[in-house]
């Protein structure tokens, strides 16, 4: 199939799209902000209200939003390309999940006080092993029903493991931030979180986006990729570790925030052509662009009592979840 | 820049021996009888002795009013210093988890709790012929000496409640003296998870009388709500009220004053650290907050 639009002209467009966002969302919150004020005060090193609010919430949060938008839309076109099966996605298989439970695990046990990337660590541990997991349970060259499956039962556990361990952890909160953790957040972020996920953040984006040009040899089947010089466990291992490293940084510091991993590489493979390599950039950036707006939304909707951002993204990727299995459901019957 | 961090040295009268700490029945009878001014009445059988308290703030003015010998058993977060503000004295008391079968086998005489959010153990109690009492938790300062005498009166210590019920009115004067010399300003009270308190609520309440406005009326809240790090630097009040528990801080919600953004502003404000064991049931604990905000007024 054709691309309709080159990518390199649609990613433009998309990085315009999130810079407008981006705008709108540092200019979204409870309390009302004149940012030449905000950015003026900090140009002179003045530490006024609105620079603080500007500066150490709103961008935090807004960069955030990027950041895991963009490792959830990557990490969902690489897994549907590892995988070769539409209905992959981090969230979906689990991956989300289980780095959420390494986070739990670290958090609520109070492990960073050992270390202090042990949240992030924790994370990337429980998406490293999960993905694993579904690549045993599932095969490389799965189908449907099978993934599925294995995405269910690994969610199942991870799921009841999370609650498991917050029933268990030795403090007050740790229940009703279940929550958070299911359905994530970024709510109350600051730069620290941004610092302490972004550097393992990069790593993987590089290690996926390395793996552009395996994947689309593992498109056209295994055979063909090794005729072609593929050595295959080690790229899948690479690859492995570079979802591993994003998701698991990602959703340590905003939990698990479901869908866009499934959802942004249906949307732009008709744009794009079927080719896995290309899909994974502009992946990144519809991931950025959704959560971008899911986070305004949140926002405009629910000033004081604030919604999970995982709920919005859920009330767009659940429909969109169901049309999909019936289009793949008449296909192939 | 002023900071005034209050453990629990507030005690119910300035002259309570806290030396005394080692003896821990001893210290909650000696509190007594220094409110009451005089030696614990004789034994009077006609008063219940095995009683059972249900909940956390039936737990506190049992604690504070009765002889320990009569206790048979309290709610296990009565003895929890992040919940109860008479932990100390819950030490050697037998605890329950709220499960009749733990309840039953102690032969309660009398068995107090609150009116509403009973479920099934009252039941079933109730069902087994037990004498379960139930009080009206109090949501205003007023409802709090009712609330008292009502306790006394059912566990046969009416004296001892008249006596604390005098301590603590002569408690609010002198915090309404103390703020009447002081004009108002605004404060909001932060709790973990950015909890605050509104008007309708008896922190609310405690708020205003130690002569601040609310923050969170600002912001339409007269329950209770949870205000954003944006809304309180929005705000800017001149206090910020800290509702902290102790115990383990390993969770999102109590790095409630960890923003970066909200570290710098709190270090150069008044804040004032009110740890939550004197704020979770409504009872003599929230007036010792409130005399510990109007002494913060000085």
């Amino acid at each position: 199939m054709k691309p309709r639009i080159r990518p390199y002209t649609l990613n433009i467009l998309m990085l315009m799209t999130i810079c407008v966002l981006a705008f709108i969302a540092l200019n979204t919150g409870p309390v009302p902000l004149v940012m030449s004020t905000a950015i003026e005060d900090n140009w002179r090193g003045l530490d006024s209200i609105d620079s603080l609010i500007l500066f150490d919430i709103r961008l935090p949060r807004t960069l955030l939003a990027i950041i895991v938008g963009g490792t959830l839309g990557m990490a969902g076109a690489a897994l549907q390309g590892l995988l070769r099966n539409p209905l992959a996605g981090p969230g979906l298989v689990g991956v989300s999940n289980c780095a959420a439970l390494g986070a739990v695990i670290a958090l609520y046990f109070g492990l960073q006080s050992f270390v202090w990337f042990a949240i992030p660590a924790l994370g990337m541990l429980g998406a490293g092993i999960s993905v694993l997991l579904i690549f045993s349970l599932a095969g490389a060259n799965s189908s449907i029903t099978t993934l599925i499956l294995a995405g269910v039962a690994v969610n199942a556990v991870a799921s009841s493991l999370i609650s498991l361990a917050l029933n268990f952890a030795p403090n007050p909160y740790a229940m009703s931030e279940m929550v958070f953790w299911l359905l994530g957040s970024l709510s109350n972020r600051s730069m620290a979180d941004v610092t302490l996920a972004l550097p393992f953040i990069i790593v993987g984006w590089l290690l996926i986006l390395l793996s552009g040009r395996f994947l689309d040899a593992l498109s056209l089947g295994e055979e063909t990729a090794k005729s072609l010089g593929f050595h295959l466990s080690r790229h899948r291992a690479l690859l492995v570790i570079g979802i591993a490293l994003a998701v698991g940084a990602a959703v340590s510091v905003s939990g698990n925030i479901g869908f866009v991993g499934l959802v942004v590489p249906h949307l732009l493979r008709p744009l794009l052509g079927y080719q896995p390599g290309k899909l994974l950039f502009s992946s990144a950036l519809g991931g950025a662009i959704l959560v971008l707006l899911a986070d305004i939304t949140v926002q405009l909707s629910s000033p004081n009592q604030e919604l999970k951002l995982g709920v919005v993204t859920a009330l767009v990727g659940g429909p969109f979840f169901l049309f999909l299995i019936i289009k793949t459901r008449n296909s192939l019957q | 820049m002023k900071t005034i961090d209050v453990a629990r040295s507030h005690s119910i009268t300035s002259n309570s021996g806290v030396s005394v700490a080692g003896r821990l029945w001893a210290l909650g009878l000696l509190l007594i009888i220094c409110v009451s001014g005089n030696v614990a009445a004789a034994p009077n059988h006609t008063k219940p002795q095995r009683i059972v308290s249900l909940s956390l703030c039936t737990d506190q003015i049992l604690l504070m009013l009765a002889d320990p010998e009569n206790i048979a058993a309290v709610s296990n977060f009565a003895a929890d210093p992040s919940y109860s503000y008479m932990w100390k004295e819950a030490q050697n008391i037998h605890f329950h988890a709220g499960l009749a079968e733990q309840i039953i086998p102690l032969q309660p005489d009398l068995i107090i709790g609150p009116e509403f959010n009973i479920g099934q153990t009252v039941a079933m109690l109730e069902a087994l012929g037990l004498h379960v009492q139930r009080f009206n938790t109090p949501t205003t300062l007023k409802a709090v000496s009712a609330y008292i005498r009502e306790i006394g009166q059912a566990i046969g210590e009416r004296e001892r409640a008249q006596e604390l019920i005098v301590q603590l009115e002569r408690e609010l004067m002198a915090a309404d003296n103390l703020v009447a010399q002081t004009p108002r300003q605004l404060a909001v009270s932060y709790a973990p998870n950015g909890f605050t308190a509104g008007n309708k609520t008896l922190k609310g309440e405690i708020l205003n009388r130690a002569g601040y406005d609310n923050v969170a009326d600002d912001l339409g809240i007269e329950d209770y709500g949870n205000i954003s790090v944006e809304q309180l630097l929005y705000a800017q009040p001149d206090l910020v009220i800290i509702d902290d528990g102790t115990g383990n801080k390993n969770s999102l919600a109590q790095s409630f004053t960890q923003h970066p953004a909200l570290r710098g502003y709190l270090a150069a404000k008044n804040t004032l650290t009110i740890p939550s064991n004197y704020w979770l049931c409504p009872g003599p604990a929230s007036i010792y907050a409130l005399t510990l905000l109007a002494q913060g007024r000085q």
